[in-house]
């Protein structure tokens, strides 16, 4: 207790040199707490594309993402939508029907994917009516026969709104049908392959050309909890052992390649900044405790033994992390809080990013549990960095220390 | 690239007619133009020239057609390609490869490819004349062509209809009822390609377009000749032909 | 003069100017690491994406990147390969002839993508008999093909079995071919495994009736950073009838993953200077406290301010460059280390790589200009804090100062 006070009392005595601490701690805890926040929301950004289009569960039946033939289709497929769309953990169903197939203008003809999409599910599954960057979304679309392509495809394809297509796909019963369709909106994901090849129409218009009328290739589901995915996909596999249920992982390797890179950057990241920081420490430290060679040997020429001094030290570090931990924490909430609304455009930093049409733009985020985290991290990081400095200390020679200077 | 679809060798196989007759209104003539196009059977021996800017190929075939749905077509030279068959039914369309003894089934993607390398495409051999049922028709203008007196007609698809072009404008002589050109035009109007009938003649008692040209608009210098040398119409021809069996087994 | 003292005062007090070169060595250490892993990284996608299958730079018929018909290929001849295999710092040439045709087996057809290439080249470029999963690699003269695995299992193929290979040939020509299964490839990317098909290339010219002709040459520098040197003497070299292109041209998909990451690689990067910065501050400020009174005793007995300043400037910069030398130099048999003994990973995320077919290791980049550059940055960095004691010199009050 005793130690405790002069350790309080040390700090005060050098203002400057704890103010250093402090701002050195602060700042590391910053430093990562805004890492963290940074990498969370690349990773999000990309993830919420990326699972928004697959969502976080799929089913077909065995085969149909190979062939994608359209008499492969889940048996009573309707019937277990709307089972599924009963399910507590379920917070939105897609049924749809699909089809590879060609889109022909009167120049081109180009290999696409056609969703056959409710308009309603898909509003509520993938928010694909918030992606309609020009013209309408398919539920507001006067006349027969709407269909959505991507922006770019647009672009690239010489294809405007009003557009007349010709689809043509494959049939329940093998042979190729077609039907015209006009773009009555497009749309933008993000996702290249989403938006540089899926054509998405009305199920209901879909449905007729392809002779499969209240039937569906695919399922997808949308969880409450995206963790549980795992745990609802094994429960699915069981109930309908016939089916294949897929989660989004399965579905895309890439995005888990992503999450995984991602996340050992971030690793590595913090790893190296938590290093940076305690080197900085170590330094300062020794520096303070060179500094106070003198003091350190009149204390142990006074009779304060080594423990006692080391104890002293430590106490000292922990008071200044201490100090320093609201600090940073408060300056990366506010960094967040500020970043997470404006976004940090990193075409600023990238030559010709901007051009790509894609998003540049990085919300930071921070989840609670990330604050103690960083905390214990950056607060381990300190005490163990003043571990060297405090035992050097103790290596002084109290009456050569106290002839120093 | 080459998406010429639609009329192309199936209007090959149309560029037919019989006698005369009279026929007023745009519908009406290109009513009697299908019918005395259409609806019989026939078998011709026709060759191919593919025309590039710097090189060019020939090729001979022999067709048969029965009726607006059924056709053959089996390659006789060059030697490469000799014996190589398709075999349309309706919408489907299958291919005979000689050289690995191999029946393939046309799928979805592979219908708009060009057709052996031609300006044609495979969809061409598909799809049934639809003047009738998918356009609606205005007569615009007349025009003498090989000096053959014609009319214009513009015809304009209707809203469902499955077809691509923005209007096609054709012009059918007034004699004969033969299509002596057909214009495709895109959406926003511009040309996209033109099939040219550049000699008619009198082949299996008909008069004919004997020569007939796909000239793209967009590439100068690249066109696809196809000129029948014989036909014959309205010969029995057994149902069993246009079968996948029976291709295997023509020469 | 003022030198002489500067560098005897860093002598003076050898464990405050060691702490002090330590921050910095420690601050070049870190920057540069990081640095090093972050290059080395972008390394091994370029390597992964372009060494899987596109390579580096290809030589093609000028038209044909833009309109990949076989009409656009050009004749192989021997005085334009040899005339590539003299530049320096190639390590591979691969011939190929490229084109999509249909695959089709009894009754199922795909599509998929045609390669002719030679055998034994195409191993020096891209490694592909490496990734084999069953049956036998290409042999110089066999008509047996290689099928990416995710195309043989959708076609239900096996080596020994046949299939039917159907497309458009050179100049109109048909191309149309039965052959049979020698061996099935893994890639992890699923766009080459779910359509690439290998020929040998006397059997692709063969097949799509084009003696003689190549769609490109795909070419290797034995270092990945001499790319754009031989593009520029390919582009000289080769002629008006041919384009050179590289990998950013090919794969521009791949050069915005890397500008995005670099982008904020640079966001961290600044972060790591902020956090090294601090470290470096820390000391020098330590210092400048502890010399105060050092200080206020010179500038009683006249040294003036402006000089002592200099002095004081000087000597952090002394402290800096040699923190800054010993940092590149200890940092150097690190990265090196580094690069000889990659990184690897273990568990689920070694298992993501392998999902993808990649090498679940982390490479590390020796290029120089990571050590110069990072070395540079924080001699900048120490320059800039270094005004803090010169600051602190020029406003010292000498009686205060020596009161302690």
């Amino acid at each position: 207790m005793k130690l405790a006070v002069i350790a309080w009392r040390n700090v005060w005595r050098h203002p400057f040199r704890s103010l250093i601490l402090v701002s050195a701690v602060s700042m590391g805890l910053w430093a990562g707490l805004f890492v963290i926040s940074f990498f969370t929301g690349m990773v999000d950004q990309k993830l919420r594309t990326g699972i928004e289009a697959i969502s976080h569960i799929q089913i077909h039946v065995p085969g149909f993402r190979d062939d994608f033939n359209a008499n492969q289709i889940v048996p009573d497929g309707m019937i277990l939508t709307e089972e599924l769309r009963d399910n507590p953990e379920v917070k939105a169903v897609a049924a749809r029907l699909l089809a590879r197939g060609m889109l022909a203008t009167a120049r081109k003809s180009l290999g696409v994917e056609i969703r056959g999409v409710s308009p309603d599910e898909e509003r509520a599954a993938t928010n694909l009516s918030d992606k309609v960057v020009e013209g309408v979304y398919l539920d507001e679309a006067p006349g027969r026969n709407p269909a959505l392509v991507g922006e770019k495809f647009a672009r690239d394809n010489g294809l405007s709104l009003g557009s007349r297509v010709v689809l043509t796909f494959q049939d329940a019963s093998g042979e190729i049908a077609s039907g015209a369709f006009r773009l009555a909106g497009l749309y933008k994901t993000g996702d290249a392959r989403i938006d540089e090849q899926v054509v998405f129409v009305r199920r209901s218009d879909l449905q007729t050309l392809m002779g499969l009328m209240g039937e569906v290739h695919q399922i997808a589901l949308v969880l409450s909890l995206p963790d549980q995915v795992d745990t609802v996909a094994s429960v699915l596999r069981i109930e309908n052992p016939d089916l294949r249920v897929e989660t989004w992982r399965e579905i895309s390797p890439e995005l888990n390649l992503f999450l995984t890179t991602a996340t050992q950057s971030m690793t590595i990241t913090m790893g190296i900044i938590l290093l940076g920081l305690g080197f900085g420490i170590v330094n300062t430290m020794l520096m303070a405790v060179l500094e106070r060679v003198r003091e350190i040997g009149m204390l142990m020429a006074l009779g304060m033994n080594r423990r006692k001094i080391f104890t002293m030290i430590l106490l000292e570090t922990l008071i200044l992390v201490l100090a320093g931990c609201p600090v940073g924490m408060g300056l990366a909430a506010v960094t967040v809080a500020i970043l997470g609304r404006t976004g940090i455009d990193l075409s600023a930093w990238a030559e010709g990013l901007a051009g790509w049409g894609l998003d540049t733009i990085v919300y930071p985020v921070l989840s609670g549990s990330f604050y103690w985290q960083v905390l214990i991290m950056v607060a381990v990081t300190a005490v163990l960095s003043s571990l060297y400095p405090a035992r050097k200390a103790l290596k002084l020679n109290p009456a050569e220390a106290i002839r120093s200077k | 690239m080459k998406t010429f679809r639609q009329t192309g060798m199936a209007t090959l196989i149309l560029l037919v007619a019989l006698s005369e007759s009279r026929a007023q209104n745009p519908s009406e003539i290109l009513q009697e133009a299908d019918k005395r196009a259409r609806g019989e059977s026939s078998i011709m021996e026709v060759t191919l020239q593919v025309v590039r800017p710097t090189w060019t190929r020939e090729m001979a075939m022999r067709s048969w057609s029965k009726g607006q749905d059924r056709s053959l077509v089996l390659v006789t030279a060059p030697a490469r390609e000799r014996g190589t068959a398709f075999l349309r039914v309706g919408r489907e369309m299958w291919n005979w490869i000689p050289s690995v003894e191999r029946t393939v089934k046309l799928p979805p993607s592979m219908m708009s490819q060009s057709w052996m390398g031609t300006d044609l495409t495979n969809e061409d051999f598909v799809r049934e004349a639809s003047f009738l049922v998918d356009y609606s028709h205005r007569l615009t203008g007349e025009e003498t062509l090989l000096n053959r007196p014609a009319w214009i007609i513009e015809l304009t698809p209707k809203p469902e209809a499955p077809v691509v072009w923005g209007k096609v404008v054709v012009w059918i002589g007034k004699e004969d009822y033969l299509q002596l050109r057909a214009v495709f035009y895109d959406e926003v109007g511009e040309s996209v390609y033109t099939l040219e009938a550049r000699q008619v003649g009198e082949l299996g008692g008909r008069m004919l377009a004997t020569r007939v040209e796909v000239l793209p608009t967009d590439e100068p210098g690249h066109s696809t000749v196809m000129s029948i040398q014989s036909a014959q119409f309205n010969i029995p021809i057994p149902d069993e032909t246009f079968t996948v069996r029976n291709m295997s087994r023509l020469r | 003069m003022i030198l002489l003292l500067a560098w005897r005062n860093l002598w003076r007090n050898k464990a405050r100017s060691f702490i002090t070169m330590a921050s910095v060595f420690f601050a070049v250490l870190l920057a540069t690491s990081t640095r090093s892993l972050n290059e080395g990284t972008y390394d091994q996608m370029i390597e992964n994406v372009a060494g899987m299958h596109t390579g580096y730079l290809q030589v093609q018929q000028v038209d044909y990147w833009d309109d990949k018909v076989l009409e656009n290929t050009f004749v192989s001849e021997e005085n334009l390969l040899r005339r590539i295999r003299e530049i320096p710092g190639i390590d591979a040439l691969a011939p190929r002839l490229e084109s999509f045709v249909l695959v089709s087996t009894g009754n199922t057809t795909t599509p998929s993508l045609v390669v002719g290439i030679d055998p034994v080249s195409e191993q020096a470029l891209t490694g592909l008999a490496n990734n084999l999963v069953s049956g036998t690699y290409l042999q110089a003269g066999a008509s047996d093909v290689l099928l990416a695995q995710g195309l043989a299992e959708r076609l239900g193929l096996s080596p020994g079995d046949s299939l039917v290979l159907l497309g458009q040939g050179f100049r109109a020509a048909s191309a149309a071919g039965l052959f049979r299964v020698g061996g099935i490839v893994r890639f992890g990317s699923p766009d080459l495994n779910d359509r690439m098909v290998y020929l040998t290339l006397e059997t692709a010219q063969n097949l799509f009736a084009a003696e003689g002709r190549l769609t490109s040459l795909v070419i290797k520098p034995r270092d990945g950073r001499d790319v754009a040197k031989i593009l520029e003497t390919l582009r000289a070299g080769v002629g008006e009838e041919f384009r050179v292109l590289d990998w950013q041209e090919m794969l521009p998909g791949l050069v915005q993953a890397i500008a995005f990451d670099r982008a904020g690689g640079i966001i961290f990067m600044g972060v790591l200077y902020l956090v090294i910065a601090f470290g470096i501050f820390g000391t020098l400020v330590m210092m400048t406290f502890e010399r105060r009174q050092e200080f206020g005793v010179l500038l009683s007995i006249g040294m003036r301010r402006g000089r002592m300043a200099t002095m004081v400037f000087l000597e952090t910069i002394g402290l800096a460059g040699i923190g800054v030398l010993a940092g590149m130099g200890g940092s150097l048999p690190l990265v090196l280390w580094f690069s000889r003994n990659p990184i690897q990973l273990t568990g689920s995320w070694a298992e993501a790589y392998r999902d993808f077919g990649l090498e679940p290791v982390l490479h590390v980049s020796t290029d120089v200009s990571v050590f110069t550059g990072q070395g540079l940055v924080i001699l900048l960095v120490a320059i800039l804090l270094s005004l803090f004691p010169v600051y602190t010199t020029l406003r010292l009050n000498p009686l205060e100062a020596m009161k302690r």
